[in-house]
């Protein structure tokens, strides 16, 4: 006799399913600490979104290695709800998700957890300085940014070093809503661009890893977490290349400062400020190659097309 | 000629010298002035110079409309109160309910008094000018001419179809591309290349070239928004889908584009 208050498994038993083994991922090969990698920017292909993007990174990617792939739509300036109080300045929202199969070996759920609501803040703080909020009062301007796939290394940091996966996201997600933002023709005083350097000791080769003589940790752009090494502090900013403003900056691990006698913060800023630099490059043409589509109309030629990629 | 492609941020390289000493510079939307001599942009845009009238403007394509005055918009009526009607202006991507909202006084027909206004229900089409533009108040709309005080072709938009289109392609129908063709063909002239290039569109072939073989009404309004009427539902939809696919073409191409779809038709 069935017992009918509870739910019953099926009679006749089930085989666990047995999925296939997560591909390992390949290594990539080994770049200059200076060397950045080349990055894949598109705006406008979200149809009902005022500006939107999308950015890939590396680009192209091998197959089997880990990408960061993100999507940002803006929506507004559009009148916020009548029951909102008033604002003389445009209130503006940043919301960063990861989508439920971004991240490696662990599914994501869909509410919004600690990280995506941290990130999100950062976002807005990093963008909020660069957008004239106060030519359009009363109004919304809203960012979404899904993150489609990312390369790993968020989970917490330990003795051995710290993670950089998380700020690549964030100094994605500068880029990638600033595109948007540029695309949906907002006023702004300057683009803000992400980037990020960390302080990476590189084991020696064939070398102890007891070895008492430690290598001198190495300033590396545009750090991947696949890169290898063991990362000893990361900093991301977001830098408005034209004003030579910085908007945002976070750091992680330790780091000598001025005033301890050593110039590591120096270092990894100037470090990151150069990488967001090189990104406003990319951030200009992929811009650029939409404006340049509309323009076409009045030249027999058509220029542009193709993708954006950085040398 | 090059064109000049600024972002947020950058400073433009040079400004027009007034040619008489008394004129002012003139600094257009997407620009904005600092003392003594410094202009910045402040949208992703091809900047225009134009010496004779020393002015300085940005042309982009966005999507989103914020109204200036005297810009001819097409709206939607919202509902109606004591005094005056609610309009929402509708974007090319925003629907109606998210779009700004704007006031038409019911006051504000030509010849109109309180016993004898034009009645407009909840859902109408109306074309209409902007008379108050600010950004911390509420556009408001007139559907008469300034000068003429007459309706000059404002007023409801009775039956006929609305197209989207981008608010650069709602400008060129209007006729701001003319104006710039004309800055392109002077800069080649004074460069002496006249000869080279090829032809500078005006983004209005596709209307020219409709208008010699269709019989059709339109009106287009800034915030793009294109409406046709003719006699025949197929001639409508055939202007209104040629207006729209006409947005990345040059000249040539929408004149065939227009050939096609007539021998279509």
């Amino acid at each position: 006799m069935t017992d009918r208050r509870r739910i019953n498994g099926p009679s006749d038993g089930t085989t666990p399913i047995v999925y296939a083994g997560v591909p390992k991922a390949k290594q990539l090969p080994p770049r200059a600490p200076d060397a950045l990698r080349k990055i894949f920017l598109k705006t406008s292909l979200t149809p009902p979104a005022t500006g939107s993007s999308f950015l890939e990174l590396p680009s192209p990617a091998p197959a089997g290695t880990p990408t960061l792939k993100l999507t940002a739509s803006v929506y507004g300036p559009r009148p916020l709800p009548p029951s909102a109080p008033f604002s003389p300045h445009a209130r503006l929202t940043a919301e960063l998700k990861f989508a439920p199969f971004s991240t490696p070996h662990k599914r994501r759920g869909y509410v919004r957890d600690a990280v995506e609501r941290d990130l999100s803040v950062q976002l807005q703080n990093a963008l909020v300085k660069s957008i004239k909020t106060a030519a359009y009062p009363k109004s919304g301007i809203d960012i979404f940014i899904t993150v489609l796939d990312c390369e790993g290394g968020l989970d917490g940091d330990d003795d051995d070093g710290v993670e950089v996966g998380l700020m690549n996201v964030l100094a994605g997600a500068i880029t990638c809503a600033s595109a948007a933002v540029a695309d949906a023709g907002i006023e702004c005083v300057d683009l803000v661009s992400g980037g990020v350097a960390a302080l990476v000791r590189r084991a020696p080769a064939g070398g102890d890893a007891m070895d008492v003589d430690l290598p001198a940790p190495v300033v590396v752009l545009d750090p991947s977490p696949a890169d290898g090494g063991q990362v000893v502090s990361a900093a991301v900013v977001g830098y408005m290349a034209g004003r030579d403003e910085v908007t945002l900056l976070w750091t992680k691990g330790a780091m000598e400062t001025a005033d301890q006698g050593g110039d590591e913060l120096d270092l990894l800023m100037d470090g990151a400020i150069t990488t967001a630099t090189a990104v406003r490059l990319v951030l200009n043409e992929a811009v650029k190659e939409r404006l340049l589509l509309g323009i076409a109309r009045s030249r027999l030629k058509k220029e542009g097309g193709g993708d954006v990629l950085m040398s | 000629m090059t064109t000049m492609l600024l972002f947020p941020g950058d400073v433009v390289p040079e400004l027009p010298t007034p040619q008489k000493t008394n004129t002012a510079l003139k600094v257009g939307p997407g620009l904005t002035y600092t003392p003594p001599d410094k202009v910045v942009a402040h949208r992703v845009g091809e900047l225009h110079v134009d010496d004779r009238k020393c002015a300085v403007w940005m042309e982009g394509n966005g999507k989103r409309y914020i109204p200036s005055l005297n810009d001819a918009v097409i709206a939607t009526v919202l509902r109606s109160t004591s005094d005056s009607y609610i309009l929402a202006i509708p974007s090319s991507t925003s629907p109606a309910p998210a779009s700004i909202q704007a006031l038409l006084p019911h006051l504000a027909f030509p010849q109109a008094t309180k016993k004898t206004r034009p009645i407009l229900h909840p859902g109408c089409t109306v074309y209409a000018r902007v008379s108050l533009a600010n950004k911390h108040m509420d556009p408001e709309l007139e559907c008469y001419d300034a000068e003429s005080q007459k309706a000059e072709g404002f007023g409801e938009l009775k039956g006929g179809m609305v197209f989207n289109v981008s608010l650069g392609m709602a400008r060129r129908l209007l006729g701001d591309g003319k104006k710039i063709r004309q800055l392109q063909l002077r800069a080649r002239k004074a460069e002496g290349t006249e000869a080279e290039g090829g032809e500078i569109s005006n983004g209005m072939e596709v209307l020219e070239e409709l208008g010699r073989v269709l019989a059709f009404e339109i009106a287009v309004g800034r915030n793009g928004r294109v409406w046709v009427d003719s006699e025949d539902t197929k001639v409508t939809l055939c202007v209104g889908s040629c207006i729209q696919k006409s947005e990345y073409l040059t000249g040539d191409e929408q004149r065939a584009l227009v050939r096609e779809a007539l021998r279509k038709l």
